[in-house]
């Protein structure tokens, strides 16, 4: 468990050389369509390749759109799903998910987690990736100390596991105050969002904290590539 | 036979033994450049008694039979030791290795599991070529010891290993015919470095594609040349072991389903990155050889197929395994 893991997107990745433990929390907030999907499937590509099992769990959209997702980039998703590297998690469809593995009734906090240790002990004792696309979706009904509460718990749990984990939360769901307070739990936190650059719309990244370790908090700007994924433009570089 | 003629004897085997032991530790070696000498020997033969040899029959046993008799009188060894027989364009062949000169060539290059092409065939294999145009190749199968006899074939060949086909004409090095190089690990390892540090993003895309592009056409041609998918992935898989990938087995095949597994022992890809940092973590390293199976699969099978590697021996094992599932099936 003593190796090191990175995103899967070179330029992000240069801004963390050392790179992280297994054990990792990231919490990745950003506008809605900015680029946090794509940038969960190069995270589960970059695991998949370093022989990790990845989980997703999908709670706005099909885990479909995913599977999608990843056979646009050249992926054989079924291989790994076969293998059982590769857990895509229906909490979107509910009861009517056709999917292998579901989960149900997401109006209890206490519930999901019970479901997402579960899930996790059945692959205990691999190299574990976990992604949660998007957490607010699951946290909207909830009051603040109970996501708080939730929070803790499951972040302890997930860090003495050694599970590599990365948080979606999309902007303007939960309130800020309540984000501002949730990011202090991660280790590692990763903020995308659209701007403008010389007067063209334009998306940026921003690793917003390494606990005890070094990066580079500059923002960077990124474009998305239908055959490369999310592409960190070099600061010299004209686009 | 006097002692001059035994030496003589004996050294002729030692010749053909030590041909094949070193066929097959030289790169682009294998049954083609053994072939290429056990026929040209023939050719001598045959150039020496061409006036003797009148080709009548367009059969090829036929033809074998007029060369035999051709040469019988000089070569008392062939009489009544060989017996032929046709089959289709094929000829078997049955003969009587008592007084086989090549004996100990024979059994030694057997005993040793050594690339084996019968001298003796390769005279008949020269004849046919000559008087039919056709390139036909030999086979043996072991001696049987009850009988006394061993049996071979001799039959037209559809193609052969491009990969066995190098030759090399005053500066310059062929492959099949065609203008060929050969990259060292440096070249290789520099061609992987320099796209890292330019664009690291696209490095094992471009392997890949660089892989599936380039095997296209030796999939199409193995296509069109055997009658199952099995016969022709074993071509492929000959030919990229004879390029340097490694050796490559495949585990299993559902055609149907448009499933397939493959092992590859002794990856170079794997050697190749062995003491380099091309990649921040450890990982499945063979993209080269993981876009030429797709290639492979997706030619041979009919239907586009997506080949993963699943596990990499430049993480752990002693193999790479690869599973390959059609993309239609990935979107069922």
């Amino acid at each position: 468990m003593s190796r090191r893991c990175f995103f899967g997107v070179d330029g992000l990745d240069q801004i963390i050389p050392q790179g992280m433990d297994y054990g990792t929390q990231i919490l990745v907030s950003g506008d809605t369509g900015v680029g946090k999907t794509v940038l969960a499937g190069q995270f589960l590509l970059e695991g998949l390749l370093c022989g990790d099992t990845c989980i997703y769990v999908a709670c706005d959209e099909p885990p479909a759109v995913m599977r999608r997702h990843l056979r646009d980039y050249k992926v054989g998703v079924m291989a790994y799903e076969n293998a059982e590297q590769l857990i895509l998690v229906d909490a979107y469809e509910e009861e009517e998910s056709s999917e292998k593995y579901f989960i149900a009734n997401q109006y209890s906090l206490e519930k999901y987690a019970v479901m997402e240790r579960l899930l996790l002990q059945r692959f205990a004792g691999r190299r574990l990736r976990l992604v949660v696309d998007s957490l607010s979706t699951l946290l909207i009904p909830f009051t603040q100390e109970e996501i708080l509460e939730f929070h803790r718990n499951r972040l302890k749990f997930l860090r003495k596991s050694g599970v590599l984990t990365m948080d979606i939360m999309v902007d303007g769901v939960l309130d800020q105050r309540l984000m501002t307070i949730a990011g202090h739990l991660y280790n590692v936190t990763v903020r995308m969002k659209f701007g403008v650059f010389e007067g063209r719309p334009d998306r940026m990244i921003q690793v917003g904290k390494v606990k005890s370790g070094k990066f580079d908090a500059v923002p960077r700007r990124f474009g998305i590539s239908p055959v490369f994924g999310i592409i960190i433009y070099a600061a010299d570089m004209e686009v | 036979m006097n002692n001059t003629a035994e030496l003589y004897q004996r050294i002729i085997n030692f010749i053909y033994l030590s041909l094949s032991e070193t066929i097959a530790k030289i790169p682009f070696g294998g049954k083609y450049l053994l072939e290429e000498v056990t026929r040209k020997v023939g050719e001598h033969i045959l150039q020496e008694n061409e006036n003797k040899y009148p080709p009548g029959s367009k059969r090829p046993v036929d033809i074998c039979t007029a060369y035999l008799k051709a040469i019988g009188a000089a070569d008392p060894l062939q009489i009544g030791a060989i017996e032929l027989q046709a089959e289709g364009m094929d000829v078997l062949i049955t003969m009587t290795q008592e007084n086989c000169i090549y004996r100990y060539y024979c059994e030694e290059a057997v005993k040793n599991g050594l690339i084996f092409c019968c001298p003796r065939l390769g005279a008949l294999q020269s004849v046919l070529a000559n008087t039919l145009g056709t390139t036909y190749s030999t086979e043996m199968e072991l001696f049987d010891q009850k009988t006394g006899k061993c049996k071979g074939r001799l039959f037209p060949i559809k193609r052969r290993l491009r990969s066995e086909m190098v030759h090399s004409s005053g500066n310059t090095l062929t492959l099949a015919g065609e203008r060929a190089i050969l990259f060292t690990r440096d070249v290789y390892i520099s061609l992987l470095a320099a796209i890292r540090d330019y664009a690291p993003f696209i490095l094992k895309k471009v392997l890949f594609e660089a892989g599936y592009r380039s095997c296209l056409p030796l999939a199409e041609e193995a296509l069109a040349f055997y009658n199952t998918a099995e016969e022709a992935l074993d071509v492929c898989f000959e030919e990229l072991k004879n390029c340097g990938q490694g050796r490559l087995e495949l585990v299993s095949l559902d055609k149907k389903a448009g499933h397939a597994v493959i092992r590859c022992y002794q990856s170079f890809e794997v050697d190749a990155v062995k003491g380099i940092k091309l990649y921040r973590t450890p990982r499945v390293s063979c993209d080269l050889l993981r876009g030429e199976l797709s290639a492979c699969l997706s030619v041979i099978l009919g239907c586009q197929m997506v080949c993963m590697e699943m596990k990499c021996a430049a993480m752990e094992g002693d193999y790479c395994e690869f599973h390959a599932y059609s993309e239609e099936e990935e979107k069922i």
